[in-house]
């Protein structure tokens, strides 16, 4: 005889509550919603003005993103949000690291004007006051920048006065253990370079002869103490960079939790390190591409650092698993843009300062190259309430930003400006002969002539680089059909010299711009 | 503190002294590190910032070196006096360039102290270190003309120290300019 089973105690709460439970879950999400609509509503600004939000990846190549055809599938949340987007194909960063590349990206002009070109590197002081920030400053727009990289602080820091919030680097992170930006923010830049010898960034012994050991040892085991507490979720350690760590996800929320909040209409530039190495996405994105071919190898470049092929192919999986990474946090912040009508009465503009090598025995971005994967990084435009993805071929160029949010703003461009509203935006039609311009001088002075360089010129199909004053290779030209040979793989210029007479006329008219400044 | 226990520290003259002589490696190793920089800094940096830069390294020297000789003073009141107190000025400039040679070798060995980190792998080279400083404390207590020779050095390097100690001050100032 079969007897009934006793009830099973529970807690108090059995089955069938859950199903009800869960039964109602749906309405509180669209409650959530409604919620976040009305308070993107109720903090609109009376002038109904758009907002204007730029969202800056750090180290984000376009060659590596799905969305621009890569075979590994590393934002797929970023190629569903771009089908209400315009997504630019040709875009190129004016610098291939932070300084120069950010440097543009605020101020709308090439590095040989803002003279932005080193680490750390700031903006001659004419630019201070010709920020994107201070563009809008009569606008009646709440300003809000942040990064998570130190070396791009030091610029927003130079635009501090046109900013209504900037938070420190530190303020987003888990851990913290530099002191410049705490102890010295009114000398920040100068601070920080002091900091760095102290704690021997560079490649000479640190400038402390007694504390640097003892304080290096310690601080290094607070931070592997850190990532070992988070070494569950994080199996590589917790993002970062020097002695800071962070999560991309304590940003977003940060992030969503300003949106939400700060008055309308605002400017927000939020500036995110990751994917910037050392690549350390979450534990479900490790490991995800191993299973995936790698890339050809390529040939060496004579400006080549000589990593192996093996290293190079171990980073780019590295950095491939945190741009999913990357591309995830940024899908929980689309929907939240989305869930809160945000999408509709603001721009989104998503882009990056530069991008990653992983070929020719190059690793990183700190190098004198411009291939395309350290400058050719992703733009995409959300325009409010844009139902209809766009693609945009023509090329474009980092300096094409701050044009862009004027426009946007309606405020009129300056002369000085060297970009360009972007093609297709508001309706602006786009300029096929145009050349864009990419410029890497660490090696140069930067109020002398800027003789150590490297500079391309980006027009139509074609892009022709010029490298001058690097020992024996010095003035080369190297010419590639982007079109034929995407890769960049064979130089036409030593055989056809003739087809880029325009380029290199092109880069004659900046010439003059590249000499000492007065 | 009781006047008794400020009886059995050294005078502020010999403190005096010892503090200028061991100002003298550590300021002269962040002027050597942050001069290393300059040629950098002069593609980037105006002259006054450049100066900024530096006087950040300096001022932390002056700090460090308070840090370090801090120390010295607590075990000079701690240890019997004919120890350490009565000879404060040789034991104290022993120890400090004694240690400052160990510090240079590892700062040249940076990688590798660095992957020994704070672990048990370390201990042999603390006690070496150890070993080294009881060693020259003991030659210090034992032989007068190791003191002598030393404190005959001392006389001169003070003058150094005078002119380091004025640069730090200077440093201190342009900080605290830079940061008004």
């Amino acid at each position: 005889m079969l007897s009934t089973p006793a009830p099973r105690d529970t807690g108090g709460l059995t089955r069938r509550d859950l199903l009800k439970l869960a039964a109602f879950l749906p309405f509180l999400e669209a409650g959530r919603q409604l919620a976040a609509k009305r308070m993107a509503s109720t903090a609109a600004g009376p002038s109904g003005q758009p907002n204007i939000l730029v969202l800056v990846f750090d180290t984000l190549s376009a060659s590596n993103l799905s969305l621009y055809g890569y075979p590994r599938r590393t934002t797929p949340e970023l190629d569903r949000c771009s089908e209400r987007a315009t997504v630019f194909h040709s875009h190129r960063s004016a610098g291939n690291f932070t300084t120069p590349g950010t440097a543009s990206l605020l101020t709308g002009v090439y590095p040989w004007s803002h003279r932005a070109l080193h680490i750390q590197g700031t903006v001659l002081d004419e630019y201070r006051d010709r920020s994107l920030f201070a563009l809008l400053a009569d606008r009646g727009y709440h300003r809000l920048a942040y990064t998570h990289n130190i070396v791009a602080a030091s610029l927003l820091d130079q635009f501090r006065h046109d900013l209504e919030t900037l938070p420190r680097v530190g303020d987003l992170a888990l851990m913290d253990l530099t002191y410049a930006e705490r102890l010295f923010p009114r000398d920040l830049t100068v601070a920080v370079h002091g900091e760095g010898v102290l704690t021997r960034r560079g490649d000479t012994p640190s400038g402390s002869l007694f504390l640097y050991h003892p304080l290096s040892l310690l601080g290094a085991r607070l931070l592997r103490r850190s990532d070992d507490r988070h070494r569950e979720r994080f199996p590589r350690g917790l993002p970062g960079a020097h002695d800071l760590r962070f999560l991309l996800e304590d940003a977003v929320d940060w992030t969503i939790e300003q949106l939400s909040t700060m008055p309308q209409p605002f400017l927000a530039y939020l500036h995110y390190l990751p994917p910037h190495d050392p690549y350390r996405p979450r534990r479900e994105f490790v490991g995800i591409f191993d299973d995936r071919p790698d890339p050809a190898p390529k040939p060496s470049h004579p400006l080549s650092d000589g990593t192996s092929t093996e290293f190079l192919n171990t980073e780019r999986r590295r950095y491939d698993e945190t741009i999913a990474y990357v591309d995830g946090e940024l899908g929980r912040l689309f929907r939240f843009l989305t869930s809160s009508g945000l999408l509709d009465t603001t721009y989104v503009i998503l882009t990056s300062d530069h991008g990653e090598m992983f070929e020719r025995g190059i690793w990183n971005h700190i190098t004198p190259v411009l291939f395309d994967p350290v400058i050719r990084v992703p733009l995409i435009v959300w325009e409010p309430g844009q139902r209809v993805g766009r693609n945009v071929h023509t090329p474009t160029s980092s300096v094409d930003i701050v044009p862009t949010v004027l426009r946007i703003a309606d405020v009129p461009i300056p002369d000085w400006c060297e970009g360009q509203v972007l093609p297709s935006i508001l309706g602006e039609p786009p300029t096929p002969e145009r050349g864009v311009y990419c410029m890497e001088a660490k090696g140069s002075p930067k109020l002398g002539a800027l003789d150590v360089r490297s500079t391309a010129v980006i027009s139509g199909r074609t892009k022709l680089v010029h490298y001058l004053g690097y020992g024996a290779y010095d003035d080369v030209y190297e010419l590639y059909d982007l079109e034929e040979d995407p890769e960049e793989l064979v130089d036409l210029y030593p055989a056809r010299p003739g087809i880029a007479v325009d380029l290199v006329e092109m880069l004659s008219t900046q010439q003059v711009k590249m000499g000492a400044l007065p | 503190m009781s006047p008794r226990l400020l009886d059995r520290g050294p005078t502020g003259r010999e403190i005096a002294s010892a503090f200028l002589v061991c100002l003298v490696p550590v300021q002269l190793w962040s002027l050597i590190s942050f001069l290393r920089e300059v040629p950098a800094w002069l593609l980037q940096m105006s002259l006054w910032d450049i100066v900024g830069a530096i006087s950040y390294g300096q001022a932390f020297a002056l700090l460090e070196t308070a840090v370090i000789f801090t120390p010295l003073i607590v075990l000079a009141v701690a240890l019997p006096s004919a120890w350490f107190r009565q000879k404060f000025v040789a034991m104290s400039t022993g120890i400090v360039y004694l240690s400052a040679g160990w510090f240079v070798v590892a700062h040249l060995n940076d990688a590798r102290v660095q992957a020994l980190g704070l672990t048990r792998r370390l201990l042999p080279y603390l006690g070496l270190y150890a070993a080294s400083s009881i060693l020259v404390s003991v030659a210090i207590n034992r032989s007068g003309r190791i003191r002598s020779a030393i404190e005959s050095a001392v006389e001169r390097l003070t003058v150094l120290g005078k002119m380091y100690l004025l640069v730090a001050l200077a440093a201190v100032g342009v900080v605290l300019i830079r940061n008004l």
